[in-house]
């Protein structure tokens, strides 16, 4: 494990140019100095005085914080997601949480109209995150009852449960999209592709606020989390009550992961790529690890939205593609590795 | 005092434990035997809290068991299982801390510190401290959960404490086992009782204040270190024939197969 007291300080110089280089680039490139007087007269409350200034603050800045927030909810997700399970292959998306938020989220999409307008106006636009919100949380909590046995999540149980309670949700949303007339239809299918184009400031501090209160939640439990690696019992025996650890990091987690997915859709393998890395620049302490891994997530999903925009420009590729391009051969190595732990611990018995 | 009281386990209508009259006071090294499928780990179990009684009770310091919380068992005794299996690489000495979580809340205190340091001194595995766990043999791995365990049991209260061992020994070579039951013999005190669950009759017999003979979830028989152990019980509870030997110069007996 290479530890380094530089490591924060690193990952923290490369997220800031990494996000300097997000806003600069794009369709029309803005400069440090464009930024400047814009951020400037935005604080005098001056109106823009040019349409650079203009791009910067309601289009591309808004889009970059979106994005660097939502990499770090994935990654924090992730390694939270793999506590609670014990499992380094765990990530939002293997456990449903994103597909059950997705069916959610194209739910209220389909039939937004039949809430009614004293409700849309009373609600308005939290409808989307809530029901996100119910539908990751009842997808994740069927996969983690169905994959546990005798206090123990078996590693085959999870992923095939996972694999049918995604089809599940998939298939929902599929009929979702059957159902819809045509514009639903296609906000649909490009939201379940991973989007950052409508990104909005409430959006931004909405996912800010959540990934706020959750960073801080989970960094007060993270030496409990560290003892659950332990395992379950043996947090017990270290005066850790494991179940309403489980509780909160369980309904925090989908809270955080099903309003990041609401807005800007399914966005797979964050939550495993980023874990996997950091565990080893930092090691798995999660006093450690939880902060790493939302510095990583954010200059990665960054990186990842400047290839969407910038591949095929003008055209913008949905996001989830390229993160799954490149996570799914990370998965896959990640399998191997996870296999030749357990044929370890087997010769042990 | 671990006071258990006509106390009965079951699962499924099945007695995995059946009317346990026993009581273990401070300074005594209790080692308990059986056969695989007599009880053994159950009992430590209800002993550590994670199970619960059918019947009957388990009183630790005129209290019930169930009274205690969570934290305040963690400061009470400390339990050493079987099986670890650890999905994320952590080093040795990330372990050991852990035996500190009860008495720490975020950032370790330089006792806690001083403490990981003392226990790893002890169990002589300062060259363990800083691998990676997952990478370490089954002997090594077990002193390092050993050393955790020891590390729990530090306790800056003077409360009575209970360190509860379930097959301590069962990956060590000689020497360790030897040394690990030494320890536990060294820190059981007025204020400090072990229990141990062994396979080795010998070993118990070196080192146990008392033995619990176990079967079919009962005690069968209780062999106290001034007594004469007789096959009969061996053959009984084992079924197997064995013979003992004196050994005058140790003041014990050496039970052969």
């Amino acid at each position: 494990m290479l530890k380094s007291k530089y490591t924060f300080p690193i990952l923290l110089i490369v997220l800031v140019m990494i996000l300097l280089a997000s806003i600069a680039l794009g369709a029309v490139s803005i400069s440090l100095a464009d930024m400047r007087l814009a951020i400037i007269h935005w604080f005098n409350g001056v109106q823009p005085a040019s349409i650079v200034e203009s791009v910067f603050l309601q289009i591309r800045l808004p889009r970059v914080l979106l994005c660097a927030i939502t990499g770090a909810i994935l990654s924090v997700s992730g390694v939270l997601m793999q506590g609670l399970f014990r499992n380094p292959i765990v990530e939002p998306g293997l456990v449903g949480t994103s597909a059950g938020a997705a069916l959610g989220a194209s739910f209220v999409f389909v039939f937004a109209s039949w809430f009614g307008p004293t409700i849309q106006s009373f609600v308005g636009p939290l409808l989307v995150p809530m029901f996100a919100f119910f539908g990751g949380l009842i997808a994740t909590f069927i996969v983690y009852q169905l994959s546990k046995s005798h206090a123990r999540v078996s590693l085959t149980s999870l992923l095939l449960v996972g694999v049918a309670i995604n089809a599940v949700a998939l298939s929902g949303t599929g009929f979702m999209t059957y159902l819809a007339r045509d514009p639903q239809a296609r906000s649909i299918s490009f939201w379940n592709l991973g989007t950052f184009a409508g990104a909005s400031w409430f959006q931004v501090e909405l996912v800010f606020l959540v990934a706020l209160v959750v960073l801080f939640l989970s960094l007060k439990d993270a030496k409990k989390l560290n003892a659950f690696i332990l395992g379950e019992e043996e947090a017990g025996y270290l005066g850790i009550d494991t179940k309403q650890l489980k509780r909160k990091i369980l309904i925090a987690n989908t809270a955080m992961v099903a309003i990041a997915t609401s807005f800007v859709g399914v966005i797979g393998f964050m939550g495993l790529i980023v874990p996997h890395v950091m565990r080893l620049l930092v090691g798995s302490d999660h006093r450690k690890l939880l902060p790493a891994s939302m510095l990583g997530g954010a200059a990665l999903l960054l990186l990842a939205d400047m290839g969407a925009r910038l591949l095929l420009a003008p055209a913008e590729i949905p996001i989830g593609i390229i993160t799954s391009l490149v996570g799914a051969p990370v998965y896959i190595f990640l399998l191997k590795g996870n296999n030749l732990i357990e044929n370890k611990g087997g010769a042990h018995d | 005092m671990i006071d258990i009281q006509n106390l009965s386990y079951k699962i499924h209508e099945k007695y995995l434990l059946k009317n346990i009259e026993c009581k273990i006071p401070t300074n005594e090294l209790l080692v308990i035997m059986g056969a695989n499928g007599a009880g053994k780990t159950t009992l430590l179990k209800m002993m550590s809290g994670l199970l619960h009684a059918s019947n009957g009770k388990l009183l630790i310091d005129q209290k019930l068991i169930e009274e205690y919380s969570t934290l305040e068992l963690s400061h009470k005794r400390a339990v050493l299982s079987q099986h670890y299996e650890i999905a994320f690489p952590l080093t040795a000495k990330e372990i050991i801390l852990m035996g500190r979580y009860p008495y720490f809340q975020t950032n370790p205190s330089e006792v806690d510190k001083a403490i990981v340091n003392e226990v790893i001194a002890q169990m002589e595995i300062t060259k363990l401290a800083n691998r990676n766990y997952q990478t370490l043999s089954g002997g090594e791995a077990q002193k390092v959960q050993m050393c955790r365990v020891l590390a729990q049991m530090r306790g800056a209260d003077t409360q009575n404490k209970f360190l509860l061992l379930d097959e301590p020994v069962s990956h060590l070579d000689i020497k360790f086992q030897y040394q690990l039951l030494e320890i536990a013999q060294s820190i059981k005190n007025e204020k400090t009782a072990v229990v141990a669950v062994l396979h080795d009759i010998n070993l118990a017999l070196k080192f146990a204040d008392r033995i619990l003979f176990m079967k079919e979830g009962s005690i069968v028989y209780q062999h106290h270190r001034s007594e004469k152990l007789d096959v009969s019980v061996i053959k009984n509870v084992f079924d197997v024939q064995a013979s003992i030997m004196e050994l005058p110069e140790q003041n014990r007996q050496w039970v052969c197969f």
